[in-house]
């Protein structure tokens, strides 16, 4: 058996729209945001669709938290990856926050893209995501 | 055109989530979720309910182990908000597809690991790991939250990653047969 483990200890909470850019009409369709993050090794935590009903995103972050805390906890490295013309970044990001603060926990450090940016520039997204500003 | 949504094992976006020594790729489990994306699924992701009950740091553990009253509790809930989220899709007219992680206790859908005697201080092999037909924990509660709304997955299969002898080729092409 190989006992090498390959885990790069870093993921990302991502927006859906960067996996999922069919659902998003009015948004550039190419977007090289989940291959580069896939190529740079980080494990991502998908959120749902933007329009999914706001009294239910509670209910869905609730165990994406519980997950992101024991990854913090453990010193694994925890980002957060949004599109600006998306309601809270298309991650809830505010809620994200609030509870970051109710488990004293440092929130997820925020890549913020924007639609009007060249989501095509896969050296610029590699930048800003590794960016530690 | 119907849309086509698939719920994929945390650990095929994620292998962070793994126990030791099985995390076969950095992060993205690529060639799996690049040949969903490439047929047009919409996918989305299943929480890892071993992660938050026994921690990133926990050893190798059997259905047997799992299938505790505890941890199908824990399964429950984490399965109630999973299935809001199939409700959704459902409701919306999309076909909505399962891919698990066959051989895992929690995540299998075709095999799962089993082994009765496993137990206190850890000296296991992985020969000892017994993979068997059947679901994992998490899967079957899963599937038993959709079933008490009246809804079930249109179609569901596993990715073997922790089957001894897994190979990611013949994964491919039977996902990608099971997908046709």
């Amino acid at each position: 058996m190989d006992t090498k483990d390959y885990r790069s200890f870093k993921l990302a909470l991502v927006a859906d729209y960067f996996i999922n850019p069919s659902r998003y009409a009015g948004l550039p369709q190419k977007t090289l945001v989940y291959e580069v993050l896939r190529d740079l090794g980080y494990g991502i935590l998908k959120m749902p669709e933007a329009s999914y009903p706001e009294e239910r995103w509670i209910g869905y972050l609730e165990p994406v938290m519980d997950q992101a805390e024991e990854y913090i906890k453990r010193r694994y490295l925890v980002i957060a990856v949004g599109l600006r013309e998306l309601h809270d970044f298309g991650l809830r990001y505010s809620l994200i926050s609030q509870d970051s603060g109710r488990r004293k926990i440092e929130p997820p450090r925020l890549v913020a893209f924007s639609a009007s940016e060249d989501l095509t520039d896969r050296d610029e997204i590699a930048r800003r995501i590794n960016s530690p500003l | 055109m119907v849309r086509k949504v698939v719920f994929l094992a945390n650990c095929l976006l994620n292998q962070n989530a793994k126990v030791a020594q099985f995390a076969f790729y950095p992060g993205v489990v690529y060639p799996i979720v690049d040949l969903l994306r490439r047929k047009g699924y919409e996918v989305e992701q299943l929480p890892c309910p071993e992660l938050t009950f026994m921690g990133v740091n926990r050893w190798w553990q059997t259905k047997d182990q799992y299938d505790t009253p505890g941890y199908r509790k824990h399964c429950r809930a984490i399965a109630r908000s999973t299935a809001d989220l199939v409700e959704y899709y459902k409701r919306a007219g999309c076909k909505v597809y399962l891919v698990g992680l066959d051989g895992s206790p929690s995540s299998g859908v075709r095999l799962t690991g089993r082994n009765a005697s496993w137990g206190g201080r850890p000296f296991a092999s992985l020969e000892q790991y017994q993979v068997v037909p059947g679901k994992g924990v998490w899967i079957e509660e899963l599937e038993e939250e959709l079933a008490r709304r009246g809804l079930a997955f249109d179609g569901e299969t596993g990715v073997p990653m922790d089957v001894p002898g897994f190979k990611m080729d013949e994964a491919v092409k039977e996902l990608d047969r099971f997908f046709e």
